[in-house]
């Protein structure tokens, strides 16, 4: 028997599918222990201050807070610290913020060798495209595990830093 | 043979949106992360759809390996394909460097690679609509 589509009967079944999902998700997400709020609320930022950044001053708290674009020019100034662009090869040689070394979170276990040279307790600014962006979230959690104790995100990434105009280092 | 491709057109598409499914059901946050990456869908939408999305997806797989609502699950295959194709084609084209969170996990960067994956799919998953309104 040939079984010809009716129109009324494909959006009827979309929607069964995307009821029962909903109703799925609901469900799940009710007991999960990884549950989510349905609608996200924006993330309140929060920066180091200059004197826990240039006088290091051990922070008296263990959340990872942000250094401003100034704080980060001052910090590349001052050649405190190192700058670690969290984006992908390709994305840094097309240009990144000057000084910045490359260790693409994506393919993080092949500089492992080149992060475990540095020490402790360097000040580490690390930076992805923007701030929507996590791999510099998930980089700096993966060097907090390596002992890393000064690790600083430049929330804004290299969005930002283009937006402002300020200089690009590009590779050949 | 029109059978058989259509077979295994079902099987690749079940089996790609369970294993694409999975790791995103079981972690949403993360998924939420990669589809706030984008900078495309608003805000108040991010979590829904991380929410929603893999269930609608886990679904489809289920149902194109098993047979049952195909017509449905086919048409939300191509709707799904083609959003999936035009956001990585505007992240390529805007030069962001983000992971691709297709998979759930940080699974790979997004690359041009992703976008001709997706294509695939779509042809795919017209076929298998299509062959239905044949009656195959």
């Amino acid at each position: 028997m040939i079984e010809k589509l009716n129109p009324k009967t494909s959006t009827q079944e979309v929607l069964i599918i995307v009821c029962i999902s909903v109703i799925l998700a609901f469900i799940y997400n009710l007991f999960s222990p990884k549950s989510i709020p349905w609608i996200k609320s924006k993330e309140i930022i929060t920066y180091v201050s200059n004197e826990e950044l240039f006088q290091k001053r051990i922070s008296d708290s263990l959340s990872q807070k942000n250094v401003t674009t100034q704080q980060l020019l001052g910090l590349i100034e001052t050649k405190i610290g190192i700058i670690i662009d969290a984006r992908n090869k390709d994305a840094y040689i097309r240009g990144h913020i000057p000084g910045a070394i490359n260790i693409p979170f994506l393919d993080v276990f092949n500089y492992v060798e080149q992060l475990d040279i540095i020490p402790r307790d360097t000040l580490i600014v690390v930076y992805c495209e923007g701030v929507n962006c996590e791999l510099s979230h998930h980089l700096s959690e993966f060097m907090l595990n390596m002992n890393f104790s000064r690790i600083y995100h430049y929330i804004g990434g290299y969005e930002e830093w283009v937006s402002k105009n300020l200089p690009l280092e590009k590779e050949e | 043979m029109k059978k058989f491709v259509f077979y295994i057109s079902r099987f690749i598409i079940g089996l790609v949106f369970i294993i694409a499914a999975i790791p995103k059901i079981a972690d949403p946050l993360t998924f939420a992360k990669s589809i706030e990456a984008y900078q495309i869908i608003p805000l108040f939408l991010v979590n829904i759809t991380a929410l929603i999305l893999p269930w609608i997806e886990l679904l489809i797989g289920i149902f194109m390996l098993i047979g049952f609502l195909l017509r449905g699950s086919s048409l939300l295959s191509i709707f799904l394909f083609i959003a999936f194709s035009i956001m990585i084609a505007v992240t390529l084209i805007r030069g962001l460097s983000i992971d691709c969170g297709c998979f759930g996990n940080l699974d790979s960067p997004l690359t041009i690679y992703r976008l001709i994956e997706d294509l695939i799919l779509l042809g795919f998953a017209v076929y298998v609509y299509l062959s239905i309104k044949k009656g195959i």
